[in-house]
């Protein structure tokens, strides 16, 4: 009873509001919590191994210090989903992950120093403008990827693709493709492709009008990796896609106008994902099924549903969950695909969304 | 505390674009950012004081698989390797043989002596 009612009040974990963070970073912040705990992340913080750091080896006994790390970033993580000093949690779960990577160099990885780096940086950002350290840290990431990749021969070659995809990989449709094409043309493509995406993600994130273009690339970016291999490289998927909730807007309120016959149902199960109570649902006689007003425009329907579905924690959240939870390569894949449709349904061309009043959208910024 | 904020935040990425120059003069990738940018095919053999160590053995001793494969910087392998007998294991009589292949290329040896 006393459990229930403090997870319906601010300790509910799938609540956003009523913290000093803002609702996005606050979501970014625990879609990595969650995929900490739910891949069981936390059990491989290490004990200092050839740290980075000299000494970090001989501070205390190495099972004192593993314990003490894999703790620590569990009851952060908890606190952060619980909504409990969320900055400081922020700070603490990610200086855990830090710890991890400098105290050894058999734990060392890009994507736990991206986590890593991610929270702290959230957690030293500003809450009353842009998260300006993060998202430098962002594009940062990309701009090194590509820059190793620029001048790395194997990669100017396709020599490095082709050998990851055959060998490695056994991707069946590029072992299908590539031997229609010149010998690593296939190659070629795939690796210039990649540099060139890199680099432009990483750029245009500092060009305001470019950004929603940058994000769209990053997540078609990430979803093409994981279709390709099934895989979530340890933390980086969940990251790199969480990363665009740094650039959304969130809404304080999303008015629906609905079809009390026709639209109820959906109403009920829509507001399950509504533990913030943004959705404002007005009875219309005017409306088929549902329409939503935000940023300008109604989006009608399907389009209505993925954007409330969009502001979502439930769905964010229970995404990571699922997907950490996914045991093969094959559900991963599946999972992620099934989101990506969800995402990519052509409203637009079905005339679904049409402009509402006269201002601009503001879903990013 | 907003100014040690953005000062500890600044430090953080400058570190790291320091890191992402430095790594054009040395051929490890620590810290900046070349995740799956190479993929090497490993063995590794030890002789450890006359006895030649078994695959769990090696694995407990470098923390690292016997044979498998890797996907950043080949010499974060020997650097794994390398400053595991020097740091901890310093009084042992080593060789270590790492017979590996970047990217699918010809075959390649690493050897190690210690002391």
């Amino acid at each position: 009873m006393a459990l229930s009612s403090a997870l319906s009040g601010s300790w509910h974990p799938l609540r956003l509001t009523g913290t000093p963070m803002p609702p996005n970073l606050l979501l970014l912040c625990k879609i990595l919590a969650a995929a900490i705990l739910a891949t069981g992340h936390f059990r491989i913080l290490p004990d200092p191994f050839l740290p980075f750091i000299p000494g970090l080896d001989a501070l205390v006994a190495p099972q004192v210090f593993k314990t003490t790390l894999q703790s620590v970033a569990v009851l952060s993580a908890v606190a952060l989903l619980c909504n409990r000093t969320v900055r400081a949690s922020a700070l603490v779960l990610g200086s855990c992950l830090l710890v991890g990577v400098v105290s050894s160099k058999a734990y060392y990885g890009n994507n736990k120093t991206f986590v890593g780096l991610s929270l702290v940086l959230i957690g030293l950002s500003d809450f009353d403008t842009k998260p300006y350290l993060f998202r430098w840290q962002f594009s940062l990431v990309y701009f090194g990827a590509a820059l190793n990749k620029l001048l790395d021969p194997d990669w100017q070659s396709g020599l490095f693709f082709d050998y990851w995809a055959t060998a490695k990989v056994k991707n069946a449709v590029y072992l299908n493709l590539a031997p229609w094409l010149p010998e690593l043309v296939l190659g070629k493509i795939m690796c210039w492709g990649t540099i060139t995406a890199e680099f432009a993600v990483s750029l245009a994130l500092f060009v305001p009008r470019l950004v929603p273009l940058a994000l769209g690339l990053n997540v078609l970016f990430q979803v093409g990796l994981l279709e390709f291999t099934g895989n979530t490289f340890t933390l980086f998927f969940y990251a790199m896609n969480a990363a665009t909730l740094a650039f959304v807007v969130w809404p304080e309120r999303l008015r629906i106008e609905y079809d009390p016959g026709r639209g109820g149902i959906l109403r009920t199960v829509l507001r399950l994902f509504d533990p913030d109570g943004l959705q404002h649902w007005l009875p219309s006689a005017e409306t088929r099924y549902l329409t939503l007003l935000h940023g300008g425009r109604a989006y009608l329907g399907i389009a209505a549903v993925r954007r409330l579905l969009f502001y979502s924690p439930v769905f964010w959240l229970g995404a990571t969950v699922l997907l950490a939870q996914m045991p093969s390569p094959f559900g991963r894949r599946v999972l992620v695909a099934a989101a990506l449709a969800l995402a990519l349904v052509p409203f637009g061309l079905a005339g679904l969304v049409r402009r509402h009043k006269p201002e601009a959208p503001t879903l990013f910024s | 505390m907003k100014t040690l904020r953005w000062t500890i935040g600044l430090a953080l990425l400058l570190f790291q674009i320091g890191a992402i120059l430095y790594a054009r003069f040395v051929p490890a990738r620590y810290f900046c950012w070349a995740p799956f940018d190479m993929q090497t095919d490993y063995r590794i053999q030890a002789t450890v004081n006359g006895s030649k160590l078994s695959d769990p053995a090696i694995q407990k001793r470098y923390r690292r698989a016997a044979k498998g494969s890797d996907n950043r910087s080949f010499q974060h392998v020997i650097d794994i390797i390398e400053q595991t007998e020097r740091r901890y294991h310093s009084d042992d009589d080593v060789d270590v043989v790492v017979t590996y292949r970047i990217n699918g290329k010809q075959e390649q040896q690493w050897h190690f002596h210690q002391p």
